[in-house]
């Protein structure tokens, strides 16, 4: 898939942000840069009840 | 720099910042400043203390004592900094007359009998994301220049209480985002930089500005500093310090911790500041210990792993032999030594650490970036360079993630955690190098081993274990981590280290 100017434009519209114009190719190369690391955790083999850790506590592991 | 009157940090003064440290990274080999020999930290050849050299409890015993004021102390720590500070950059802003105000309530409690420990009357400095009440709060960036809270972090709270006297706020790159700190100067090597994003607490303390100070790890962010300008820099167990009141980048990640010139200041200053804090909703309720009391645990007999020289591929030649050095010294010392290596999965570490991160930043960034305040921040747009902010290009991409991919980097991060959890379970405590290389020297690892203790949550600390051959001079730092709430044993093994060394007992001269 193709991510163009216009694709980053109407995705930060979408999500209520106005990109300015002159700000759009950096903000495509970095959100570019996002999917190629994203794509590397999608790699990973997680077993298939895995949970997301994001209200994780620590007390339980001392 | 500014006195206690916030003034309105301009768009402009950043761009020269920002263009200040991109000449520094520019001009890396120019060579480094002499190594100082080896010296203790107190008195001075005429027998007078020398107050910008005092560690916590030398500093401490004079207060209690009286044969020391509150407002001598600062008053040598404020001219130290005016002395000092211009040619380093450590600090955004300077409390002078506050910490005169609070050290003279300090020698008058002190003087009345209600004197309230090893902090009482002892000058420290705060990353200048920590909220400040009645001094502005900047967390480096235009976008928080004119910013002054109503009320403190709670870590600046539990200092206070300690009696300890606010001095000022640090420097740091743009809301916390790189490893390096614009415009703020390596001690041991000028032309260099500090590191980031802690880099103003840790060039405040290798400057001898400050004997104690607070920084924020979400990627390294103290470890980083702490090994690049020689200090000690602790991340706690996450939960274990509370964070209300901070600019923070990301709620998941986000870790505050000391910075001294010793592990003992570092414990002493861990045991003042740690709690359950009932307004930081990731914070533990777990004891605190005593850990200056436990910094005394023999290390013979403890399970040291040792990170594999497999795992060092790209690491500076000096930093391996530091490395190795420092491994040798836990050898005599009696510990049992044995190589760690991690499963090959463990490396969508930082993929999942960037994703959150990021996500969590754009969360919290929106507000600004709908509002005026998004032209605030510093441009990114045509300039090149590692020291040019990229704040608002990173969290601009960053809110055009979905809430399915953030997620899908918290499973990872799952998987992590049980992972990290098996490596220390036949380890008391795991020694690695903090950072692939000195100061400002390329270095291409395969992993830096920073970010996963953010990723974890388990404690790390960064210590002094060497100086590099070339470039010469330059601080290479140890990292001692440990299991969830074993902070107490990660004080103990860097502090029986420098029982055992004197790397933490040099300083540059400036």
């Amino acid at each position: 898939m193709d991510i163009t100017r216009e694709f980053i434009k109407t995705l930060a519209a979408a999500n209520g942000l106005t990109i300015p114009e002159e700000r759009l190719e950096v903000v495509q190369r970095q959100y570019e840069s996002f999917l190629r690391t994203l794509a590397e955790i999608q790699q990973l083999e997680l077993p298939r009840e895995t949970e997301p850790s994001i209200l994780y506590t620590l007390e339980d592991m001392k | 720099m500014s006195g206690d009157r916030a003034s309105s940090l301009s768009r402009r003064r950043f761009f020269e910042v920002s263009a200040g440290a991109l000449t520094t990274a520019l001009a890396v080999d120019t060579g480094a400043a002499a190594l100082p020999p080896p010296s203790s930290p107190a008195p001075k050849a005429s027998g007078a203390l020398d107050l910008t050299r005092l560690t916590i409890p030398q500093a401490a015993a004079q207060l209690r004592d009286r044969k020391l004021s509150a407002v001598e102390l600062t008053q040598a720590t404020l001219d130290r900094i005016a002395s000092v500070d211009p040619r380093v950059g450590a600090f955004i802003t300077i409390a002078a007359d506050r910490a005169l105000d609070a050290a003279r309530q300090a020698d008058r409690e002190i003087a009345a009998g209600r004197y309230r420990g090893a902090l009482h009357g002892i000058p420290f400095g705060v990353k200048d994301t920590y909220y400040t009440r009645g001094i502005r709060t900047t967390a480096g960036s235009p976008v928080l220049a004119d910013f002054v809270p109503d009320a403190d972090a709670a870590i600046v709270e539990r200092m206070k209480a300690a009696g300890a006297i606010l001095v000022g706020k640090l420097k740091l790159p743009e809301f916390s985002f790189g490893g390096t700190t614009p415009g703020c100067h390596n001690p041991w090597d000028l032309s260099r930089n500090a590191g980031g994003s802690s880099g103003g607490p840790a060039a405040a303390l290798a400057a001898s500005m400050l004997m104690a100070t607070m920084g924020g790890d979400t990627s390294g962010s103290i470890r980083n500093p702490a090994s690049t300008c020689g200090v000690v820099g602790l991340k706690p167990t996450f939960g274990l310090v509370s964070r209300h009141a901070v600019v923070p980048i990301s709620w998941t990640l986000d870790h505050l911790g000391p910075m001294a010139t010793t592990v003992e200041d570092a414990a002493i200053l861990l045991e003042a500041i740690a709690g359950h804090d009932a307004r930081d909703r990731f914070s533990a309720r777990v004891a605190v210990a005593d850990y200056p009391a436990l910094l005394n645990r023999p290390v013979k007999g403890l399970r040291l792993g040792v990170l594999a020289s497999s795992e060092l591929e790209g690491f500076h030649p000096d930093v391996r032999r530091a490395f190795a050095e420092a491994v040798t010294v836990f050898e005599r010392l009696g510990a049992q030594l044995r190589d760690v290596t991690f499963p090959a999965r463990m490396r969508t570490a930082g993929s999942a650490q960037e994703i959150i991160r990021i996500a969590e930043a754009a969360t919290y960034h929106r507000q600004y970036l709908t509002s005026a305040a998004a032209a605030k921040y510093v441009s990114d747009a045509g300039q090149p360079g590692t020291a040019v902010s990229r704040v608002r290009t990173t969290v601009e991409a960053g809110s055009l993630l979905t809430a399915a991919q953030y997620l899908q980097a918290q499973r990872a991060r799952t998987l992590f955690l049980a992972d990290t959890r098996k490596v220390y379970d036949g380890i008391d405590a795991l020694l690695s190098p903090t950072m692939p290389a000195p100061a400002g020297v390329p270095a291409s690892p395969r992993e830096t081993f920073r970010s996963w203790w953010n990723l974890s949550g388990f404690p790390a600390a960064s210590l002094p274990c060497g100086f590099s051959t070339d470039p010469p001079g330059l601080p290479i730092g140890l990292q001692i981590s440990a299991k969830p709430f074993e902070d107490a044993l990660v004080l103990a093994v860097g502090h029986a280290y420098e029982r055992a060394t004197e790397w933490h007992t040099k300083r540059p001269a400036l």
